[in-house]
C-alpha cells in the first residue's frame, strides 16, 4: 500500500455495494476509498478492496468499524497543527463560474466573470501547514441538471494545480451512468481518471516555489479572517499572485524577492514584526497597513494622489497606511495592486478572464511553470497569451488531452516574453525554460 | 426597426430644419497620407500631413492641448495574438509623434484623456497591462500627463457642456473637466468598424469622454458616484437614465443603433474638435474590438488628418470603402442611424465629398475596402 501522503481519494458511494464495481478502478491512479457513515453493508467490498491493495479511510468524525481515521473538518476548525500527515477538509467549493438565477455569469467586482475556486484557500493551508498533504472534499451541485465531463475534470484541477487532492465525488447521474456502463459515464469516468493520472506524474511540480512581488501577513484568523481571506480570493482574480506569510512565522520569513507587503490585520503587530516591517520599506519596499499602523514615521510621499491611503517616504521606499479601517477587501486588493503599480506585474495575461492561474519556479530556478485553469471550461473567443517579466527561451504547454507537450511560440516582449496559447479547455500547463 | 421611430423622434434628427443646416455645413480641408509601418516614416508623414492643414502653430502655440486617445475595451483583450495597439486600440508610436509636433508647435501643456473601462485607475496603470510603457509617452514632448476621465479625476466638479440647439437626447452633457480645461481639443482615433455605429472614427471616439459615474451601469439615480463602474447601458440601451439627468424624450427608441449615434452627434457638437487625427496604418475590420465576432486585421496603412470632425470622418468612411451619403439600412449602417448624418443635421460638418477638399494622397489611391 502507498503511503497516506500519495493517496488519490474516492468518496465511495455507499449506494455501491457491489464488490465487482471496484473494476471502475482498473487503470486510473485511484488508490483509497473513503468510506462514509455506516458500512456494515460494505463488508465484502471493503474486503475485496483491501485484497487489491487499496487504501481504506474515514472521515474522522464518522470513523466506524476499524478504517483508519482521517482528520475532517471544515475550513473554520482546521488543526493545521495536528500530527496527521494528511488533513481533509469540507465546505469548499465546487469549482465553476456561478450561474445567478437570472441566466448568464456573474460579474465580480473586478469586471470579468465571477468564479468560485478553492486555489487561494489551499494556498493558505500549505502555507499554514507546510508538511501536510491536503485533501479538499467538494461534492457536484445538488442542482446541478447535467455535469459535462469537464465539470470534473475541473474540480480535480482547481485542487490538483494548487497542491492538494480533490476528495472525487461524483452526482447520481454519473454514479448511475457507471454502474449502467452507459458511454459517456464512462467516457467522463475515463477523461478524469487521465487528468488525475497526469497530476500523479508531476507531484514535483508540488515543490516548485510560488513567484510573487507582493506579500500579506496576517494571523488569517478570528477578526482578521474575512479581509484576510476574501483579499486572498479577490487577488487570485487580478491576477496578483500573493507570498502568503502567516504572523506568528514572519519575523523568521525571508522578504527576499518582495516589492509590497501588506499588513491588513486591524491590531498593530508586535514590535519585532513591526521594526522589521519598517526595515523593509526604509530598504525600498512598500509596506501598506491599516490607519492603526503605529506613529507613522516618514514625510508625505510626493505626488500622494491615493484617494484612500497616505503615503509616506520611509528611506528608500514607502508606507502606505489607510485613512479609514481596512474592512474591503475589494477596494483593499484593488489599492495595493495600485499603490505597488503594473510595472511589477510578473505575468500579463489576455483573453484569461475567466482563467485563474499559478506560477511557479523549480526548485534550481531554471525553469518555470504557468498553470491556468479555465472555470469556463472551453477556449475563449480569441486565444489566450501571455507577457512575462522575464525572458524565456523556449515555451511548452501541457494538457489532459495529449500525451506530448506542444511547443509554443515564444516572441520577445521588452525584457519579457510573449507565449502565444492554442486553445484551452479546462486545464493547461506552460513549462517555460530560461 | 424604422418603424419604431415616431415622427417627432423623425423630425428630431431629419426635420426641414435640419436638412437646412445639413446644406449649409461648414466644410475643411481633409489630408490623407499614407503611412506603412509605425517605423521611422510615420513621425515626417505626420509632420507633412499637419503643413499641409496649414500647420500646428496656429493652432495650438502656447495652449492647452487636450487629446482624447482610443484605448477601448480592458487592455487585456486581444485580436489573437495582437497587441492591442496593432488593432483595437491607437498605437503608442502615433501618440507619441503627435505629442513631439504638438510640442514642437509650441503646445504649452499637453493632456491625454481616456476613459478607461470600468476603473479609476491612472492611465498610466491601465496601459500598463497592455505592456505599455508610459514614460515612452510622457517622455515624448514636455509638460505631458495622462487623466483619466471616466470619473472626476483631478477636477473638483465636473464641466457641463450644453449641446447647441437643445441636442438628440440630451440637452447637455457632463464631463470631466479636462474637456472644458483646454484651448485645442484633438480626437486621435483609429480607422474602425463599429457593432452599434457602422464605424468608430473621431467622432465616435468621442462617446469615451462620457464619464460612467454619471453615464455608466453602476451610476447612482442622482448624482455620480466616485468611480465607474461597468460600461455606458444608459446610452446604449436605454434601460435607465444617467444619474441626475432626463433625456429629452423618455419615449425614444430603446435601440443602441438610434441611441449611441444621437449622443456622438450631441457630443461633437456640444464639445467641438478642432484637430480629427485618424489612425489607420494597423487596426481591425468587422468591429471596433476582439469582442466582436468575426474580426480580422487590416493593414490600410494610411493616416486621415482634418480640422472638421465630420468632413474627416466622411473621408475615412470613403476610405473604408463605404459611402459617407448611406444612411440606416445601408453598409456600414445596417442596423444604426449615420452619426455622420446626424453631425451634419446638427451643423457640425458636411459628409458630402463634393464639398470636402482632400489634401495629400487621393482618397482612392488610399481606399482599402473593410468588406469584400
Amino acid at each position: 500500500m502507498s503511503e497516506m501522503t500519495d493517496w488519490v481519494p474516492l468518496r465511495w458511494p455507499s449506494q455501491w455495494q457491489d464488490p465487482a464495481l471496484l473494476r471502475l478502478l482498473e487503470q486510473t491512479p485511484i488508490n483509497c476509498l473513503v468510506i462514509a457513515g455506516q458500512h456494515s453493508n460494505l463488508k465484502p467490498l471493503i474486503e475485496r478492496a483491501r485484497a487489491r491493495g487499496l487504501a481504506l479511510a474515514a472521515p474522522e468524525v464518522e470513523a466506524q468499524g476499524g478504517l483508519p481515521a482521517i482528520p475532517w473538518t471544515t475550513r473554520a476548525k482546521v488543526s493545521w497543527t495536528a500530527s496527521a500527515p494528511v488533513l481533509a477538509i469540507s465546505e469548499n467549493l465546487w469549482p465553476g463560474i456561478p450561474a445567478p438565477s437570472g441566466g448568464g455569469a456573474d460579474a465580480g467586482p473586478t469586471g470579468v466573470p465571477w468564479v468560485d475556486s478553492n486555489g487561494w484557500f489551499i494556498q493558505l493551508a500549505r502555507t499554514r501547514a507546510p508538511s501536510k498533504t491536503f485533501w479538499l472534499a467538494y461534492d457536484p451541485p445538488p442542482k446541478a441538471q447535467f455535469l459535462r465531463a469537464e465539470s470534473y475534470l475541473l474540480a480535480a484541477a482547481d485542487a490538483e494545480t494548487y497542491g492538494a487532492r480533490w476528495v472525487i465525488s461524483m452526482d447520481g447521474r454519473l454514479r448511475a451512468g457507471l454502474v449502467a456502463k452507459d458511454t459517456q459515464a464512462v467516457e467522463t469516468w475515463k477523461k478524469l481518471a487521465t487528468a488525475l493520472s497526469f497530476f500523479k506524474a508531476r507531484r514535483q511540480w508540488n515543490q516548485f516555489r510560488p513567484l510573487n512581488v507582493m506579500a500579506v501577513i496576517s494571523d488569517f484568523a478570528g477578526p482578521n479572517e474575512e479581509v484576510s481571506h476574501e483579499l486572498l480570493n479577490l487577488a487570485a482574480r487580478r491576477p496578483l499572485p500573493i507570498r502568503i506569510l502567516e504572523k506568528s512565522r514572519a519575523v523568521k520569513a525571508t522578504f527576499e524577492g518582495l516589492k509590497a507587503i501588506v499588513y491588513p490585520d486591524q491590531q498593530p503587530p508586535a514590535t519585532e514584526l513591526q521594526k522589521k516591517l519598517l526595515a523593509f520599506a526604509r530598504n525600498g519596499g512598500l509596506l501598506i497597513a491599516g490607519p492603526k499602523w503605529p506613529g507613522p514615521e516618514g514625510a508625505p510621499a510626493p505626488g500622494d494622489a491615493y484617494e484612500r491611503f497616505q503615503v509616506r517616504s520611509v528611506g528608500k521606499g514607502r508606507l502606505a497606511t489607510s485613512k479609514e479601517d481596512l474592512l474591503d477587501p475589494y477596494l483593499l486588493v484593488m489599492d495595493s495592486h495600485l499603490l505597488l503599480s503594473h510595472r511589477h506585474d510578473l505575468l500579463h495575461f489576455f483573453n484569461a478572464g475567466s482563467t485563474n492561474s499559478y506560477y511557479t519556479a523549480s526548485p534550481d530556478g531554471k525553469k518555470a511553470l504557468v498553470q491556468i485553469v479555465n472555470y469556463s471550461m472551453r477556449p475563449a473567443g480569441h486565444p489566450i497569451s501571455f507577457t512575462t517579466q522575464e525572458r524565456y527561451r523556449a515555451a511548452r504547454m501541457w494538457t489532459f488531452e495529449s500525451a506530448a507537450p506542444v511547443p509554443l511560440e515564444v516572441q520577445a516582449a521588452g525584457g519579457g516574453s510573449d507565449v502565444h496559447l492554442p486553445p484551452v479547455g479546462v486545464y493547461a500547463a506552460i513549462e517555460l525554460e530560461k | 426597426m424604422q418603424s419604431q421611430i415616431t415622427r417627432r423622434q423623425w423630425l428630431s434628427g431629419l426635420g426641414a430644419a435640419a436638412a437646412g443646416l445639413a446644406a449649409s455645413a461648414p466644410t475643411a480641408p481633409v489630408v490623407v497620407a499614407k503611412c506603412k509601418t509605425y517605423g521611422a516614416e510615420l513621425l515626417p508623414t505626420l509632420e507633412r500631413m499637419f503643413d499641409q492643414l496649414g500647420g500646428l502653430g496656429r493652432l495650438v502655440k502656447g495652449k492647452t492641448v487636450a487629446i482624447k486617445l482610443n484605448l477601448t475595451g480592458a487592455p487585456t483583450y486581444r485580436m489573437g495574438y495582437r497587441p492591442a495597439e496593432l488593432a483595437q486600440w491607437n498605437h503608442p508610436r502615433s501618440i507619441a509623434a503627435t505629442l513631439h509636433l504638438l510640442a514642437k508647435a509650441g503646445a504649452h501643456r499637453i493632456r491625454l484623456l481616456e476613459s478607461p473601462w470600468s476603473t479609476a485607475e491612472p492611465v498610466e496603470e491601465y496601459i500598463l497591462c497592455a505592456n505599455w510603457d508610459p514614460s515612452e509617452i510622457l517622455n515624448a514632448a514636455p509638460r505631458v500627463e495622462f487623466e483619466n476621465t471616466n470619473y472626476l479625476g483631478r477636477g473638483k466638479k465636473y464641466s457641463r457642456f450644453a449641446v447647441p440647439g437643445g441636442g438628440y437626447m440630451f440637452k447637455a452633457y457632463d464631463l470631466n473637466h479636462s474637456y472644458e480645461d483646454c484651448d485645442v481639443f484633438v480626437s486621435l482615433a483609429k480607422l474602425k468598424e463599429h457593432g452599434t455605429t457602422g464605424v468608430t472614427l473621431s467622432m465616435k471616439n468621442c462617446f469615451g469622454s462620457t464619464p460612467c459615474t454619471i453615464y455608466g451601469d453602476g451610476a447612482p439615480k442622482d448624482e455620480p458616484s466616485r468611480f465607474p463602474i461597468g460600461g455606458r447601458g444608459p446610452f446604449h440601451s436605454g434601460n435607465r437614465q444617467p444619474a441626475g439627468f432626463t433625456e429629452n424624450d423618455p419615449k425614444s427608441p430603446r435601440q443602441a443603433g438610434y441611441r449611441v449615434p444621437r449622443v456622438v452627434a450631441d457630443l461633437v457638437a456640444a464639445r467641438p474638435i478642432h484637430l480629427a487625427i485618424i489612425e489607420g496604418i494597423e487596426t481591425m475590420a468587422g468591429g471596433e474590438g476582439p469582442w466582436i465576432r468575426g474580426v480580422r486585421p487590416i493593414s490600410p496603412g494610411v493616416l486621415i488628418a482634418g480640422a472638421n470632425c465630420v468632413t474627416a470622418d466622411a473621408v475615412a468612411t470613403a476610405i473604408m470603402g463605404f459611402d459617407p451619403m448611406a444612411d440606416r439600412g445601408t453598409p456600414p449602417f445596417e442596423r444604426c442611424d449615420s452619426t455622420l448624418r446626424l453631425a451634419e443635421a446638427l451643423g457640425v460638418g458636411t459628409r458630402d465629398l463634393k464639398r470636402i477638399e482632400v489634401r495629400g494622397t487621393p482618397i482612392r489611391e488610399a481606399l482599402v475596402k473593410f468588406r469584400a
